[in-house]
Parts: C-alpha cells; structure tokens; sequence
C-alpha cells in the first residue's frame, strides 16, 4: 500500500525507495501517537501523503537549479497490469503536465483523480479543510486546461486533419468531469 | 467491478527491493536526536509494535472474504458501493450499490440468479453441464464459465443491458426461450421493451471482431440490439481491441484497432486507435512500414498533445527500423523543437544514427 500510493504521487520510480523509508521511519518515531490499531492503515497513508508533499516541494526546488529531473512511469509496465488505452492515455497526459506543478496542487490532484478519494478524505491526509481541498483541485485543474491549450498552440493540428470534427477535450477527462465523484 | 486509475498503476517491487527498503527504515531509525534519550530502546519497542500492528492488520483488519449467498435468500445492497458475494463454486457476484439480487437456485447443475433492481458483475467458475442463467426484464442470460455484466435501467427495468468481458453468453428471450443475442468478450449489448419476442432471432455474430455487429436483415429491425450510433459502434470497437490485447490476441485487437480508425475518423478515439495500432504494427509485428503509416495518422487524426507527441516519436522509431535515417533525423529535429522537455527526448536522441 504505502510503496503503491508513494509512487503515484511521485509520477515514478525515482525517489521511491526514498519515501518508502522516510516515511515508515517517521512512524516509527511517531507509533506512540498511534490509539486506535484499526485505523493504522490510514494513519500511515497521512504520513505517506505529507512526507511526499515536502519531498516534492524540496525536489521542484532543485529542478529549479537543475539538479533534479522528474521520474518517468514506466508505461509498457501499466499496459501489463492490464490498463486500457484509454485509462493508459488518461494516466500519460495527467502525469505529463503535473510534474510542473506545486506540491499544493499536485499531491490533492492526485488523490482525486487517481487515488479516487473523497474530498474528506483529502482534507483529512491533508490536515486541511474541505474548502481549502477545493480551491487547491479546481486551481490545478486550471492549470491543466491551460497546460493543454498552450500546448496545441505550440503544435497545431495538420493541414487537412479531422481535428476540427471531434469532441474530444485533450484535457484528461477526469480533470474536466466535476460531477463523477463521490464528495465527503 | 469498479476500478480506480490508481489500481493500474502499481511500482516493480521485488524481494530485493523491499529488504532494501528495510534495511533503509532501521538505519533512519537509529539516527536520533540528541535530546531523545533511549533511542535505540524506543526502536526496538517501536518496530516490535509496528510489526505486531502489520500483522494483525494483515490478519483482521482487512475487509473480511465475500459472504456466500444461499438458495432461496435474497440480498439488498443498501451500501454505498459495490457489494460483494461468492457462490460455493468460487463464483463471485458483485452487486450494485441499492442493487437486489435473488438467488432461486444454487444447485451443483444448476444456478438461477434473478436481477431485480441494478446490476450484477459476476465471474463465473466454469464447470462443465452445469447450466448458470441471471434473469433480468424479459431475458435470461445463459453463460458457462465467464466475466460479464448485467444491468437493468433505473428508469425502465425491462431495459437490460449486458456487457461481457470474458468468455460467452447466450441471451434469451424468457417467454419464447429463442436465443436474442450470442455475445462474446468485449461485447456489450442492450435489449429494451420495444424489441421482443414476436421478431425472429438474431443471426450468430460476426467472427471478425472488426466487422460490425450483424443486423436482422430479413426481419428489419434489428432484434435486441439498440440503434448502434457510430460513438457506440467506435466504443465497442475500442472495447474488443482492449479485450483482444489482453487476451494476447494481437492480430484481432490490431484489426478492431484499424477499422475503428478508418471507419470512425472523426471520432475522438481515432487517433488514439491509430497510436495503438502503430505500436502492434512495430512492437508485435515488426511491420515498420505499416506502423509509420499508422503514427502518421494518428498525429493528423488526434487533438489529444500526448497522443501526438507519442505519434511522432514512434515515427522516428519506425523510420529507423526502415533505415530512412534523412527522414529520421527531421522527425527527431521536430520533436526535439516542439517537445524539448518531452517524455521521449531521452530516447529520441539516440536514434537516427545518433550517440
């Protein structure tokens, strides 16, 4: 659980033996505070969630001065778990655009649309509120339509394409469905 | 059964790996403040407890294994998610949240599910004369070993819709007992009120996944199968080639794959259907030229910038593999122009003769 959920919000396999083991130490350090065993699992889940927020704030620093590159998924191992290609592409674009993104933003993204959880359970691993929550998703998915659109000014369709007949929103569509989640 | 993207994406984790990881927690731990006395007490009580906290998550703290339904019994779902239920061959029966499903029968030949509110997922053990029907509106769906689904519409309950994953199944109709429609993996299908037993039974399916579902010509319309819209009929397209792949059947999910590209070129899965295509072309085939056909269709067809991006890094791949290393370097010049930062650019670099 803890190695599943570190990965996916680190975008890769960089780093995650590093959070693995920060974080499991950290509960150690902090199993006194532990008073109901039943709840262990999520409490460990919080400590994943916060440690990996500072890892990623402390890492967009460094990439800042060059001396990190983001991790990659490896991709053809996703497709062997079975994914579709749509679920695939879904993944790919999300991951694509958020490695830009602040800690802030990222990691409640993440759990929404990956992790699909409640927005009560994001404030909870958080420790914020659920109006906080919602202001940083909705302002990260601003950011991604606007990662999208800049991104098809810099490409434009080709001459003569049937890009103009469809429907599509490059958006990952997760990011601009509001409404299929489930709200705490 | 409902998936979250989360349950795809899951790290390489090796025994190696987790013994690392391990030894990595215990030299953190013992890395203690000053001004924490008895650190290496606290580490051995600590890891004591966090391992006996494992275990006895590991051994109670997961949701317990599915209850076993019973002849005759009923059961509501008044959770808030999915429910799930095994038969005592090993069968599992997922129901829907307020879903309601009676089981009539649960004999060794044969089994009777009976929807009446919802939708039942069901993985369905294999066993050979045995007979496994789920009646739902006016049909029975009649499988053998299987994974499929069946739904009845909130808004009118004689509207069923049955999807199939796995395997083969045989619905009928309930009063007449002619067979409505044989579907097989990577099919869906919906049967509503206006279509019933007075038309005759539909013809056996297309063999070609690609092909498009058959019609009931003689008869008119179409017994059971909903007006399939071309979004519908490039879903189910999409669908088959996802089934096909994991199935290992790379020349069926390359032929779902291209037809719905063809036929469906304004939809918005056509480049994306390219993409895929090309990839089996190059990867399962070792088709260069008919994979960078494909890549080049998929970077005119799709708005989506990930799937262009992708396109045109596999076009320089191919044109490699063709031994066009002019064409290679221009297409590797583009991306690198238009994607410095992109996922390929590692990769691209490399190619066309280059490093």
């Amino acid at each position: 659980m803890v190695n599943g959920l570190a990965y996916r919000l680190l975008g890769g396999d960089a780093d995650l033996d590093d959070l693995v083991q920060e974080s499991f130490a950290q509960a150690l350090t902090c199993l006194d505070r532990l008073q109901n065993i039943e709840t262990f699992p999520t409490w460990l889940a919080t400590i994943v969630v916060r440690t990996s927020h500072k890892m990623i704030r402390r890492r967009r620093l460094m990439a800042r001065f060059g001396l990190w590159r983001p991790p990659e998924i490896d991709w053809e191992q996703v497709r062997s778990q079975g994914a579709t290609t749509e679920q695939l592409l879904e993944l790919r674009a999300l991951y694509r655009l958020i490695h830009d993104m602040p800690a802030d933003l990222r990691v409640p993204l993440v759990l929404r649309h990956v992790e699909d959880k409640s927005l009560q359970e994001i404030a909870d691993l958080l420790g914020s509120s659920i109006a906080t929550v919602k202001r940083r998703i909705t302002k990260a998915q601003q950011l991604l339509e606007a990662a999208v659109r800049d991104e098809r000014e810099l490409s434009p369709p080709l001459e003569g394409s049937s890009i103009e007949s469809q429907r599509e929103h490059a958006t990952p569509r997760r990011v601009a469905n509001q409404g299929r989640h489930r709200d705490g | 059964m409902a998936e979250r993207l989360a349950d795809k994406l899951i790290p390489p984790l090796t025994a190696a790996r987790l013994a690392r990881q391990w030894r990595g927690i215990e030299q953190r731990s013992q890395r203690r403040p000053w001004w924490r006395p008895g650190g290496h007490f606290r580490l051995v009580f600590a890891t004591g407890a966090l391992l006996a906290a494992t275990v006895l998550w590991l051994a109670f703290g997961r949701a317990p294994g599915s209850p076993e339904a019973v002849a005759g019994s009923a059961f509501d779902n008044v959770g808030a998610g999915p429910a799930s239920l095994r038969l005592v061959d090993g069968s599992q029966v997922e129901v829907s949240p307020s879903g309601r499903v009676e089981f009539e029968a649960l004999a060794g030949d044969n089994v009777e599910l009976v929807l009446s509110r919802g939708w039942v997922e069901l993985d369905v053990t294999h066993v050979p004369t045995r007979r496994f029907v789920v009646r739902a509106g006016d049909v029975d769906v009649v499988v053998r070993g299987t994974h499929f689904r069946v739904e009845l519409s909130g808004q009118n309950p004689t509207v069923v819709k049955v999807a199939v994953t796995r395997g083969k199944v045989d619905v009928l109709q309930r009063r007449t007992g002619t067979l409505a429609k044989q579907l097989v993996a990577g099919m869906t299908w919906t049967m509503g009120q206006s279509e019933l037993p007075s038309l005759p039974a539909a013809p056996e399916p297309s063999a070609a996944p690609s092909a498009p579902p058959p019609e009931a010509a003689a008869s008119g319309k179409a017994l059971g199968a909903a007006e399939r819209e071309p979004e519908d009929d490039a879903k189910r397209l999409m669908e088959l080639a996802d089934a096909a792949r994991l199935r290992g059947q790379s020349r069926e999910a390359a032929a779902a794959l291209d037809s719905l590209r063809k036929r469906h070129r304004g939809d918005a899965r056509a480049g994306l259907a390219a993409l895929e295509l090309g990839r089996l072309r190059l990867d399962a085939f070792r088709d260069a030229a008919g994979a960078l056909e494909a890549f080049r269709d998929a970077a005119r067809l799709s708005a989506s910038p990930a799937v262009r991006e992708d396109a045109l890094a596999r076009q320089a791949q191919a044109l490699e593999m063709l031994g066009d290393l002019a064409e290679c370097k221009r297409v590797q010049s583009a991306y690198l122009a238009r994607y410095p930062k992109g996922i390929h650019s590692a990769s691209i670099t490399k190619r066309c003769g280059g490093n």
